[in-house]
């Protein structure tokens, strides 16, 4: 993984953060390497978003599924003699996965590094996916839709301090995220 | 979330309207940074790797020779962090500054990155294994047909499976045993020769300090780099810890105070080679017979042999006072069992075998061969080689009797005396192939580089010891085009006219036909399959057993009377004695281009990136020289010109260099065993001034005892009266995170120092930057030499990082609220927030922030090891110690998957992790229960610059002082 230095101060973290609001009101999703369907995949046919995503539960990253986990599905699932459409939108992953090559695909979520996020914390506390990914289920073309800044982590943050107080003391505190 | 249009304009808004508009008219995409990142997904996950945990491998350090147990933690595939494996009988979970660097050698970024060969034009060039492997082969076929003598193989101590592969591949070749060379230059190769001369084995002593109530050392840096430091630092923080009388001492002789003298209760500062008439002296007073103590019956003959030496004539030629050398024997007498150590590099001299001798003659008297100091426990799987064996391969390759030399992590060039004319001898060798990891003043000579695996890459093992059996795995994949070394001898054997009968190429069937016989001795039975076997001790980290009880050494009759003479007294020649010394840091120099270990300030006189000149205040005065003018060394070997340093610690007719590239030309080439030696030197003004970069302001305390001792009539630190209180003090609802510091057991040894800074990113930022007092680190040693210049020398260590005060001088003065004080006691520093004011540092007391002036640089690859958990600051930032917040996170979120709470000592900093001698204790000091609370009502507890009245939650403990005995 590529590592960014974290901004000269805060007057740039928050101009950075108004940018990335700005961004994602606007985005619809970068074009992918190939056109994979959170809505066919989690909507339609009701995948799990861990049985993909399979470190949301345990490790500070959820992690992109591995070639071999696509392979899983796909060795069986490579066309549809009745759609020649699936047939065609499938053909780039059947010669990727024959060529034992990986996608790159296009980071559509993150976070600078200087915050350090935790998907395990979250999924672990009862956060819905969706809560911060949107419905995902509904998307074609997979886009960045909550602004992922400060101000906006810390306004779920703040609500989960005043429905509970005690014990949640971290839940705004700088170091939580910032070390 | 609110929509920040609808609020008033304030600061924030204001900002970030104003950052906004003035970023988007430049930024074409969507973001003024990296707009596009790519993720990769693994085409088939490793089955252990969890992306963002750790995983952690035992391993081995192979940075000395004493072969310490490691724990590599891993991320995603990479090496980022080494610590002690807390199960290896020698480190028990600590490891050295040395060890802790060895991660920058894996990451260096001259590391060679495949076979080089060197061309018709004389520069090294890329080349392929199958050719590089075939040019050797033929160059061993053809030297092979010479007959014996014409291959030799150099390499570095391998007390393990690539030491039996290289002895065997030398059969192979029809070499003779001594064709192989071991180079280690700091083996105390003179002990050995003692040891074979009195007791009939040549082989050292395994010793046990944590049971001796007296401790001499002749020299031996037992803390820095002797035999096994790591082990001896813990031994003798253990020999220290017993309350009172039973308290042991230890007792530095030598003419200039090392890091373990420093430790010392009593230096005896004799004069360079003065060891040996100081060793006499105690040895002729221990046989004295009015002193009632029973003389070992195989001592006895010898005793009027030495009665005969004058104990005046022992003083003056020691150069101290004579009652000196009485009390010393009457404290050993009395205190037992003791234990006398030595020679270190430091006494090492033309009669450094002799000492060695004495030395061991002392030990006899005073009964502790067997006690403290057991023989037969030293597995001899591979033996250092003495300086006359390396000489007597120099002068076969100088005259042209060798035609191919391999050399496996030894540079005779970069770390011996230039006296020995190692570059020559090498000229003289039509091929030499080294299996370097980067260049060095060897390979720049050689004609093959045959790149070896770091050991972080490669299987292997290391016999320390008898019952010590310390195993090597790979923690990653190999970050080049790099073949272990053991691995390109097992496919040359393949290659050679008669081809050896190598069962395997693979490094690890080797070890783990090794392994069986290890198994055999740990669990006292051959195991049926070995392999399942191996596997447990590989992730243990080795093989681990007690050993049989030896049967005790005795002294060979007769053997110790060619060794009671005292030699002629050295000419009068108006020079100064040279005395030469290793540090714990740069060790024999071999690491010594690593920039952790450059970086970090030497910590007895706070230089770093430079060599320096030891003077006493009143040489440097009669030589007309301060800190910083450069002086001439001249000796019969050579001249070097060197910065001075002026150091209080030193006798006034002798001057001290520490080991490293730059003094090789004025070091004699030794006649002896030792690869070192003192020697006399002319020293003189340059008459230029060289800005050295210094960390120290004053080595003085001024008498302000920012550091106090305590002694058994005065057992507490003055504290002052802080009950009326200014402030409110915060609240901490759940812990409150302090640390224990024991003055008494620290050594100033800086293994807390690097292994911080390669836990917590800290930069390194050069000698420019030294010069300029912006090293980054975020702990170091401060040192003080006493109250006043000229006064009683009074040296005390304190361990300084931040003090994560509950009253914060730093945190009210920062504009922007980028450090605060948490709930739990910490004082963050939230870089992001931070504006680089510079105004928290001003008024912190302790000095223990640093800024960033300018954006760090992480080499490729040496970025690979940076540790994800902690931001890697930019320039205009603010930076200081956490507490290893990520570490207190990440115990705390496996508790919490557990369902537990945290334990007491679960979470440990990285400077307490890996401290030799355990003086750093970190705990919740709201719990009245946990160690970090019950040794903080230690009656030795102080705090640093108390009376300021910051709240500090480090307390030290106050080094003990013992009283004098009669």
């Amino acid at each position: 993984m590529r590592r960014v230095r974290s901004p000269h101060s805060g007057a740039l973290a928050a101009a950075g953060g108004a940018l990335a609001l700005l961004c994602a009101a606007a985005a619809s999703g970068p074009r992918q390497p190939i056109a994979f369907s959170h809505r066919i995949h989690a909507g339609e046919l009701g995948i799990g978003c861990t049985s993909c995503h399979v470190y949301a539960e345990r490790a500070p990253v959820a992690g992109i599924p591995s070639m071999a986990r696509c392979q899983g599905c796909h060795k069986f699932v490579k066309e549809d003699p009745e759609h020649p459409q699936v047939t065609a939108e499938l053909k780039p992953l059947v010669e990727i996965l024959a060529n034992g090559t990986a996608i790159e695909w296009i980071r559509v979520y993150r976070v600078p590094d200087h915050v350090h996020f935790t998907h395990e914390r979250h999924v672990l506390a009862g956060v819905r996916c969706q809560e911060c990914h949107g419905e995902v289920e509904k998307m074609d073309v997979l886009s960045q839709v909550t602004p992922l800044t400060m101000g906006w982590c810390l306004g779920c943050h703040h609500e989960k301090q005043r429905e509970k107080p005690e014990g949640r003391a971290r839940l705004t505190e700088c170091v939580t995220c910032h070390k | 979330m609110s929509d920040p249009s609808q609020r008033p304009v304030g600061r924030r808004t204001f900002l970030q309207v104003a950052g906004a508009a003035g970023a988007a008219s430049v930024a074409a995409g969507c973001s003024p940074r990296a707009a596009v990142q790519k993720l990769v997904p693994w085409i088939v996950p490793p089955d252990d790797v969890v992306p963002g945990q750790p995983l952690f491998y035992r391993t081995l350090c192979r940075e000395c020779a004493a072969g310490c147990g490691v724990t590599a933690r891993t991320r995603e595939g990479r090496a980022v962090k080494l610590e002690g494996n807390p199960e290896d009988p020698i480190g028990r979970g600590a490891l050295c500054a040395r060890g802790q660097a060895a991660l920058q050698a894996l990451y260096h970024p001259e590391r060679f990155k495949g076979p080089l060969r060197r061309g018709a034009g004389g520069a090294l060039a890329p080349t392929s294994w199958d050719e590089a492997e075939d040019a050797l082969a033929q160059a061993l076929a053809a030297a092979q047909a010479k007959g014996p003598g014409r291959i030799r193989l150099l390499t570095r101590l391998e007390p393990g499976a690539t030491g039996a592969v290289q002895r065997a591949f030398m059969k192979a070749v029809g070499a003779r045993p001594e064709d192989r060379v071991v180079l280690e230059p700091l083996d105390p190769a003179p002990l050995r020769r003692a040891s074979e001369a009195l007791f009939g084995r040549a082989e050292l002593p395994v010793l046990d300090l944590s049971a001796a109530r007296s401790i001499v050392s002749f020299g031996a840096d037992l803390v820095e780099t002797w035999l096994s430091p790591v082990e001896l630092a813990r031994q003798l923080a253990a020999a220290r810890g017993r309350l009172g009388a039973e308290r042991a001492r230890l007792t530095w002789v030598g003419p200039r105070l090392a890091l373990t003298g420093v430790s010392a209760d009593r230096w005896i500062r004799c004069r360079s080679g003065g060891e040996l008439a100081v060793a006499l002296g105690i040895l002729r007073a221990l046989v004295e017979p009015a002193r009632g103590v029973p003389v070992p019956e195989e001592l006895r003959a010898v005793v009027p042999r030495l009665q005969r030496l004058a104990p005046e004539e022992l003083a003056a030629r020691a150069g101290v006072p004579s009652g000196e050398l009485e009390r010393l024997a009457r404290e050993l007498a009395r205190r037992r069992p003791s234990a006398l150590l030595g020679p270190g590099a430091q006494a090492q001299g033309p009669e450094a075998t002799q000492l060695a001798a004495v030395v061991l003659l002392a030990n006899v008297a005073l009964g502790n061969v067997g006690r403290t100091l057991r023989y037969g426990l030293d597995a001899r799987e591979d033996v250092p080689s003495s300086a006359a064996d390396l000489r007597a391969l120099l002068g076969a390759m100088s005259a042209g009797e060798v035609d191919v030399l391999l050399v496996q992590h030894a540079d005779p060039v970069g770390t011996l005396p230039t006296a020995l004319h190692a570059a020559d001898a090498l000229a003289k060798v039509p091929l030499v192939a080294s299996f370097a990891l980067r260049p060095d003043a060897t390979t720049a000579r050689a004609h093959l580089v045959l790149p070896d695996h770091h050991t972080l890459e490669s299987f292997g093992d290391a016999v320390a010891r008898d019952g010590v059996v310390n195993l090597a795995q790979p923690v990653m994949t190999p970050l080049a085009d790099t073949r272990q070394a053991m691995q390109v001898l097992l496919e040359l054997g393949g290659k050679l006219p008669v081809p050896a009968s190598f069962p395997s190429t693979d490094p690890y069937d080797v070890v783990l036909a090794r392994a069986a016989e290890h198994a055999t001795r740990a669990t006292g039975a051959p195991p049926a399959d070995v392999a399942p076997v191996h596997r447990e001790a590989l992730q243990r980290g080795g093989y681990w057993w007690d050993p049989e009880p030896r049967p005790p050494v005795r002294l060979r009759p007769g053997a110790a009377e060619p060794f009671l003479a005292l030699p002629p007294p050295p000419a009068a020649d108006g020079a100064l004695d040279l005395v030469v010394f290793p540090t714990a840091l740069r060790g024999d120099g071999r690491g010594a281009d690593l920039p952790w270990l450059r970086d970090v300030p030497d910590a007895l006189s706070s230089v770093s990136w430079s060599p320096w000149l030891e003077v006493s205040p009143a040489t440097a005065a009669r030589l007309g020289v301060g800190t910083g003018d450069l002086v001439s060394i001249e000796t019969a070997a050579g001249r070097a010109e060197v910065p001075a340093y002026v150091f209080a610690g030193i006798r006034d007719d002798a001057v001290a260099l520490p080991l490293g590239a730059e003094v090789l030309s004025v070091l004699p080439a030794s006649a002896g065993a030792a690869f070192y030696w003192a020697a006399r030197a002319t020293v003189a003004r340059a008459g230029r001034r060289t800005r050295l970069p210094l960390l120290e302001g004053s080595p003085y305390q001024h008498a302000r005892e920012l550091v106090p001792v305590v002694t058994a009539a005065a057992p507490s630190p003055r504290r002052p009266d802080l009950s009326a209180r200014m402030y409110r003090e915060p609240d901490h609802p759940e812990h409150r995170w302090a640390m224990v510091i024991d003055l008494d057991r620290c050594t100033g040894c800086q293994a807390c120092v690097v292994a911080c800074t390669a836990e917590n990113n800290v930069p390194v930022m050069g000698a420019d930057a030294a010069r300029e007092g912006r090293y980054m680190g975020w702990i170091r040693v401060e040192r003080y030499l006493g109250d006043e210049p000229g006064g009683e020398l009074d040296v005390r260590l304190l361990l300084m990082l931040c003090q994560h005060c509950t009253n914060a001088p730093c945190e009210p003065v920062c504009p922007v609220y980028a450090t605060y004080h948490t709930p739990e006691g910490l004082n963050a520093q939230i870089y992001n927030r931070c504006v680089g004011t510079r105004y928290c540092s001003n008024n912190c007391p302790y000095k223990v922030r640093t800024f960033n002036w300018r954006d760090a640089r992480f080499e490729r690859p040496l970025d690979l090891q940076l540790n994800p958990d902690v931001t890697v600051r930019s320039r205009g930032v603010m930076e200081k110690c956490t507490f290893c917040i990520q570490r207190i996170r990440y115990a705390e979120n496996l508790a919490r998957d557990e369902g537990r709470h945290v334990a007491d000592g679960e979470i440990q900093p990285a400077c307490a992790q890996t401290c030799p001698a355990q003086a750093i204790t970190f705990g919740d000091a709201k719990d009245p229960a946990s160690r970090v609370s019950r040794l903080a009502r230690d009656g030795r507890a102080f705090r640093a610059l108390e009376a300021v009245n910051a709240g500090p939650a480090i307390t030290y403990l106050a080094r003990v002082r013992p009283e004098a005995e009669p």
